[in-house]
């Protein structure tokens, strides 16, 4: 049986509407395509069910009709283990999600906390990093924090999201 | 509005992305910002000054050469530029 799933509207920074909706079961195969590449051999299957308890959580979301997502897991009310985020060279689109998740969707988390994989580069978040996690661990997995509190007062102050 | 100000509004802002500062000559590439950084640097700096608001839609992103553009000649547009009143 195929899940039905609601979608949602968001304005990007550029005044577009765009859909974002909960991911599904389906959307799993498709979107572990986009991340495979930089996920290690021995631990993709591991990864694929993480991301199979993110959409049972109902804490994974993507963009209807891109390669747009973030995955993720919660610990507690505030603090989360991010699962898949996808969305590299789409800041637009990108933006929109983290402003539909952390505005609208997820109010409550404060902290979410990253692995990077061996393949996957720090520079490639560094604007959601907080500066720590920027330095040092020279080793892989490297463990880095994004603060969603901060990115909720940066995307009010920004006036992408007036809830 | 001084280019001053302006200067140092930019380089506020790309720090706070967790890029590096720029200097006059400096383009914006070499701030090392991912690009959901710039888009924010971007946003920041259109809702203090304004700088997009001829820009058609849909090219708002693509309107700053971020491989071109220089420190110096955006503070020029956020000094020249007007927000409505």
């Amino acid at each position: 049986m195929r899940t039905v799933q609601m979608s949602n509207l968001i304005v990007d920074a550029f005044g577009n509407a765009l859909e974002y909706r909960p991911c599904t079961l389906e959307d799993i195969p498709k979107h572990f395509s986009c991340v495979k590449r930089i996920i290690e051999p021995e631990i993709r299957a591991e990864y694929r069910n993480r991301m199979k308890q993110a959409v049972k959580a109902s804490t994974a979301y993507c963009i209807e009709g891109t390669n747009i997502f973030l995955y993720y897991l919660k610990d507690d009310e505030y603090i989360s283990e991010g699962v898949s985020l996808s969305g590299k060279g789409k800041p637009v689109e990108l933006l929109a999600l983290l402003t539909a998740i952390t505005c609208i969707e997820d109010t409550d988390t404060v902290f979410v906390r990253f692995f990077l994989h061996h393949k996957s580069n720090v520079e490639d978040f560094r604007s959601l990093l907080e500066a720590n996690s920027l330095k040092g661990q020279i080793g892989y997995p490297k463990r880095i924090t994004i603060r969603a509190d901060k990115l909720r007062k940066k995307f009010n102050k920004l006036g992408l999201f007036n809830g | 509005m001084s280019k001053r100000e302006a200067f140092n509004f930019v380089n506020k802002l790309i720090s706070q992305e967790n890029g590096r500062a720029l200097k006059l000559n400096d383009t914006l590439i070499k701030s090392e910002l991912d690009s959901l950084g710039y888009l924010l640097v971007l946003l920041g700096i259109e809702k203090k000054y304004c700088i997009l608001i001829d820009v058609p839609k849909g090219e708002e992103l693509s309107h700053i050469d971020i491989e071109v553009v220089t420190m110096k000649q955006l503070i020029n547009r956020c000094v020249l530029s007007k927000c409505p009143t």
